[in-house]
């Protein structure tokens, strides 16, 4: 299984290995929502760390950190400004998350596992799956609450019922695992 | 706004985890035992403290004057990213043998969406340094209530006989979700009496 493929599936942000809980919580409530932070996290992650990885280079190790919150920043700069000159104007909250995205799990946790040796296709490889394995595991949990919402049930759009949603997702793939065979879901605390 | 209105907004109408998910995100990792929620709750006040203190100042004497709010993001971000490297910095130098825990926490507690979204909607949204202040820290009580109790939560459930379906991650987002609940009931008693921040 390459670097992509596993961080579609095994260690998917959404599902597996919550990287993007924020983002996920919150986006899953409305259509047009829901779409901007998908395309959002699908477009900026990749850049991210395909100008980062080289602009990193260029600083001592214990300083890299400092390279890739600043080209996140400076991308969900002009994302933003995209945005706006797109006409599509957001609300305050929906602003800072969107610019939150700078310093979110899934934008940094690629840099921040990276090693001194890493190759850019594994970096690209990492980002890549993380944006992809997104915009797939947060498109069924949207679309559930969104149809909910839609349905009448005023709470669908509360946290509560996205950590349940979340719950049932986790028991779901657990059930899963157990029938194929794979590892239990206490193992993956450790 | 009251102080007393932005402390009760912050901390629980508006609570960084149970209303608006904020969270930190290695949220598993954080809340797998009641003193390490709590050791990272105080970590993060501290680093909201910092950081909507530093960010305020760059935002009233700069940005402002300039006219560049545009530009907030990045220069949050430049905060945070330095705050990082010094508190990584005189950490090592002050506890040598906790290296690792450091490397590890530091960045868990300063670069997360938590410091970010509330440091930049207190800064934009509260007149005075002093109620931005105030604000970081009801947030950073707003993120300890929430943490403490759901790796309470986890901890017991970790001793008791539950299915295996309801183990790991599962019986985390269950004990999040019933908190979530339960401060949504407060959340709607309240709402009348403070208007939301954002």
């Amino acid at each position: 299984m390459t670097h992509f493929t596993r961080h579609i599936t095994t260690r998917n942000p959404v599902w597996m290995v919550p990287l993007a809980l924020p983002f996920v919580l919150y986006a899953g409530q409305a259509y047009d929502v829901a779409v901007l932070f998908a395309m959002t996290v699908a477009v900026t992650v990749p850049t991210v760390h395909g100008i980062s990885f080289f602009v990193e280079r260029r600083f001592p190790r214990h300083l890299r950190v400092i390279s890739v919150l600043l080209t996140a920043a400076v991308v969900m700069t002009i994302s933003e400004m995209v945005l706006v000159r797109l006409g599509q104007v957001p609300s305050p909250r929906t602003r800072y998350l969107v610019q939150a995205l700078a310093v979110a799990g899934i934008t940094v946790w690629p840099a921040f596992s990276s090693s001194a040796e890493e190759s850019f296709r594994h970096r690209m490889g990492v980002a890549g799956g993380l944006a992809v394995g997104f915009v797939l595991g947060f498109a069924p949990l949207a679309a559930v609450r969104i149809v909910l919402s839609r349905g009448g049930y005023r709470y669908a759009d509360s946290v509560a019922v996205g950590f349940l949603l979340l719950a049932l997702g986790r028991m779901i793939i657990s059930a899963y695992r157990r029938y194929a065979g794979g590892p239990s879901p206490k193992g993956e605390d450790a | 706004m009251s102080t007393i209105g932005l402390i009760m907004t912050v901390a629980l109408t508006q609570n960084v985890v149970l209303v608006h998910y904020l969270g930190i995100y290695p949220l598993s990792a954080v809340v797998r035992s009641p003193r390490r929620a709590f050791v990272m709750s105080l970590a993060t006040t501290a680093a909201l403290v910092w950081v909507a203190l530093m960010h305020w100042f760059v935002y009233r004497f700069v940005l402002l004057p300039l006219d560049v709010t545009v530009l907030a993001s990045i220069s949050l971000t430049t905060v945070i990213a330095l705050s990082l490297v010094v508190a990584l910095r005189i950490g090592s130098i002050l506890f040598p043998f906790h290296r690792r825990q450091l490397r590890q926490g530091a960045p868990a507690a300063l670069v997360n969406v938590t410091v970010f979204v509330v440091t930049m909607a207190l800064v934009e949204e509260v007149p005075t340094l002093t109620h931005v202040l105030v604000g970081a820290l009801a947030a950073g009580i707003g993120l300890m209530l929430a943490l403490v109790p759901i790796a309470a939560v986890r901890l017991e459930l970790r001793h008791r006989r539950i299915p295996w379906i309801l183990q790991g991650d599962v019986s985390v987002y269950l004990a999040a979700a019933m908190m979530a609940l339960a401060i949504q009931q407060i959340d709607g008693l309240l709402h009348q009496f403070f208007i939301p921040l954002y």
